[in-house]
């Protein structure tokens, strides 16, 4: 009999990448399957954990960004937008019924992903280089 | 003459145009950074004058959006169309672009030099009967 945490298989296809720049939106891809369950596909979350070494783990800023899974195929993209400078730790989660947000924990946990590292730093100007007029005509 | 000049060879000129001929300018350029929306490429036809040595005669603008773009970026290519208006018959009009509505200064071309002849309308002055005779 599986655990209550592992109900449900999450597989990341397209995890974060491990250095982001703020304000710009990354999709986390993946799919949700059911174990030994049938019904409506779970939901699906993506829990965000900005680390700040100074602070312990019980008082870190957690927030949930939601994730729509299609049925039957189970596939499912979550857009995670950074906005502050910061390392973030990622774990889609799954959960068998609908929790407004934002929430302080979201329970049951029926699956988990592997946890994703993201490094998130200022967002860089852009260069732009040997701007010419390079033709003219009448047309 | 020549009909369409490249820039990236020695200079020539385009045949002289007329008001309400249209020149069309192709401005490019290189970019490395994270996507940019709503950007803005401005091209001009000026010539210089004693109050402003970059006088504007007509101004044209193209907003476009700039896809991410991380090293070793993407050349980009933006394509402006000037309609020549009334204007003194001169030969030294030049022409310039720069790009708007991005992080940090606006960004210029050089502004180029003696390019563009345009022709005002035909003029007729002095018009008069110099003598009259019988036959």
């Amino acid at each position: 009999m599986p655990e209550l945490g592992e109900l449900v298989k999450i597989e990341i296809t397209k995890p974060l990448p491990a250095t982001g720049a703020i304000d710009t939106t990354y999709k986390i891809e993946g799919t949700v399957k059911m174990f030994d369950a049938v019904g409506a596909p779970p939901w699906v979350y993506a829990e965000v954990r900005r680390k700040e070494w100074w602070k312990p783990e019980f008082i870190e800023e957690v927030s949930y960004k939601r994730g729509f899974p299609i049925p039957v195929s189970g596939d499912f993209s979550i857009d995670f937008k950074p906005e502050k400078e910061s390392d973030y730790e990622v774990t889609v989660i799954a959960t068998p019924a609908p929790l407004s947000l934002p929430v302080v924990g979201v329970f049951p946990i029926t699956g988990k992903s592997d946890m994703m590292k993201m490094r998130i730093s200022e967002k860089p100007e852009g260069q732009f280089l040997d701007l010419k007029i390079v033709s003219y005509h009448k047309i | 003459m020549v009909t369409k000049v490249n820039l990236a060879v020695p200079p020539e000129r385009i045949a002289p145009v007329m008001p309400g001929d249209t020149i069309r300018v192709i401005t490019e350029f290189d970019y490395i950074g994270p996507k940019l929306d709503l950007a803005r490429m401005i091209t001009a036809i000026w010539r210089p004058t004693l109050l402003d040595p970059h006088n504007e005669i007509v101004r044209g603008e193209n907003v476009f959006n700039i896809p991410d773009s991380p090293p070793p970026g993407q050349h980009l290519s933006v394509t402006i169309d000037l309609v020549v208006p009334e204007a003194d018959w001169r030969t030294d009009y030049g022409l310039y672009s720069s790009i708007r509505d991005v992080p940090g200064p606006d960004i210029y071309t050089d502004y180029y030099p003696n390019l563009i002849t345009i022709m005002g309308e035909p003029l007729f002055t002095n018009l008069r009967i110099t003598s009259y005779t019988k036959q």
